[in-house]
């Protein structure tokens, strides 16, 4: 079974109203609808809440199975973090880019 | 950052004003001498709560008028001192809230309050200003020599006509409803200020809500003209109590892992908390945009964590989230991130 059709519609309609506000400045909900909404999306957050804990106990399933290899450390991914800029020619403002760059090539070096 | 000057400054009362601008016929509490116990108040039960009769009826001596209606007149000080209309230190004004309709809110920015003994019981009298003489000839409220007024914050009321078998359940049936317009009222009042109040608007609060006032005052009328009920109402008793509450065994370790920062405060709940408490108190759009905000946080959240955990690189998912719609990850990727045996139902699963 997937996500309920008429919870996430309400999520739609949620999101269609904040979009008539931000863009047109429209505001048509009364104080019932909002307590409806408010409902809904406490709803929505309890049912991703579950998800997030499902992810996680298959996470670790999977984790014990696969027996994983040790993660790079925060020294070796800076240390890689700064090769990369030193490359690239120093550039500011790419120091949050050039660490997952870094993060991603230690996982996929098998580091 | 730069320096802060602190200088001392001496506070000086406003004039009570000699003519006033709002009568009974508006506003009782805010035109008349009205004193309260401090150690008794009015309080919620839990819903469903039975009482039984031997505590007897609230305000039991008031009789519903002709119509079946009592009148309730609902106060509340602010935490504001919001600024007077060409030097009026009270005054009404008729305002329009979208969903509710259109209301008179009084406003005074005289009120007075005088704690004091008497018989052994603490009590705090409160009053315009310009009845302070009276206040000090009424030989009722037994006023001790010298005691001194202190100024309050603005003080607003509304009224509002309930109906009810007697005046406990008018009042018990219409409270919460009163309450929630009077705040919507206040805020509809208080935006208006800052509109007007420019670059000053940081002197006043954002917004209020019912835990802005610890208490409102209730007054309370039937059939007689003379003669009230009247009371203040705490909408949680912790707002009043004079004993802290204390956290007990995993909370106390639960408060201390949050405030050490081992555990992360869960801010898309905290989202909800404070778009929960904006349409408690009628800030309906406000409410409405943190809403989707929390919505989106947790959906957007969850979508990474779950595209991280299939291989999706972190660089890829930085370039990738500024093109990533709400609307995609709620309608698109939710569906397909989804195991099947989870299913979401309204009602099923809300946090208490």
């Amino acid at each position: 079974m997937k996500p309920d059709r008429a919870l996430l519609g309400q999520l739609n309609r949620a999101r269609g109203l904040r979009n008539d506000f931000m863009h047109e400045g429209i505001f048509k909900v009364d104080r019932a609808e909002m307590e409806a909404l408010v409902r809904a999306t406490e709803d929505y957050l309890a049912y991703i809440d579950k998800l997030e804990m499902a992810s996680e106990s298959e996470q670790l399933t999977v984790n014990i199975k696969d027996a994983p290899k040790e993660a790079p450390s925060r020294e070796e991914i800076a240390i890689c973090a700064y090769n990369i800029w030193e490359k690239e020619g120093r550039p500011e403002g790419r120091d949050r880019m050039h660490w997952f760059q870094a993060e991603d090539q230690l996982k996929a070096s098998g580091r | 950052m730069a320096k802060s000057p602190i200088l001392f400054i001496e506070l000086a009362n406003a004039e009570a004003q000699s003519k006033p601008n709002l009568n009974n016929a508006q506003s009782w509490l805010l035109t008349s001498l009205s004193s309260y116990p401090d150690r008794v108040i009015l309080g919620f039960g839990a819903p469903g709560l039975k009482k039984g009769p031997s505590l007897g009826r609230i305000f039991d001596f008031l009789k519903p008028k002709s119509d079946g209606f009592f009148e309730i007149e609902i106060g509340a000080t602010a935490p504001d001192l919001l600024p007077n209309p060409a030097d009026q230190l009270d005054y009404s004004v008729e305002l329009t809230v979208e969903d509710i309709g259109s209301k008179l809110l009084c406003i005074s920015n005289q009120m007075r309050s005088i704690h004091y003994e008497v018989d052994g019981q603490q009590i705090h009298v409160v009053f315009p200003a310009y009845k302070l003489e009276k206040l000090q000839k009424a030989t009722e409220f037994k006023l001790p020599a010298g005691a001194s007024p202190q100024p309050l914050r603005s003080t607003a009321t509304m009224r509002f006509a309930v109906a009810g078998v007697d005046a406990e359940e008018a009042l018990e049936e219409n409270i919460e409803r009163c309450i929630k317009e009077f705040t919507a009222f206040l805020n509809r009042f208080l935006a208006a200020n800052q509109m007007v109040a420019g670059k000053s608007y940081a002197q006043f609060s954002t917004s209020y809500e019912r835990n802005s006032f610890p208490l409102f005052y209730i007054l309370m009328q039937g059939a007689e003209a003379n003669v009230f009920g009247h009371g203040r109402l705490a909408t949680h008793a912790g707002h009043v109590a004079l004993n802290p509450p204390s956290y007990k065994g995993d909370e106390v370790l639960s408060l201390q892992s949050y405030l050490s920062g081992t555990a992360r405060l869960n801010t898309v709940r905290l989202m909800l908390i404070s778009a929960k408490s904006s349409v408690e108190s009628g800030q309906l759009q406000t409410g409405l945009l943190q809403l989707v905000i929390a919505a989106e946080m947790a959906t957007s959240q969850y979508i990474k964590a779950h595209f991280i955990a299939a291989g999706v690189s972190n660089t890829k998912w930085e370039e990738s989230k500024k093109e990533l719609r709400y609307s995609d990850m709620v309608n698109l990727h939710l569906w397909t991130l989804t195991p099947k045996k989870y299913e979401a139902r309204p009602g099923s699963s809300r946090p208490t």
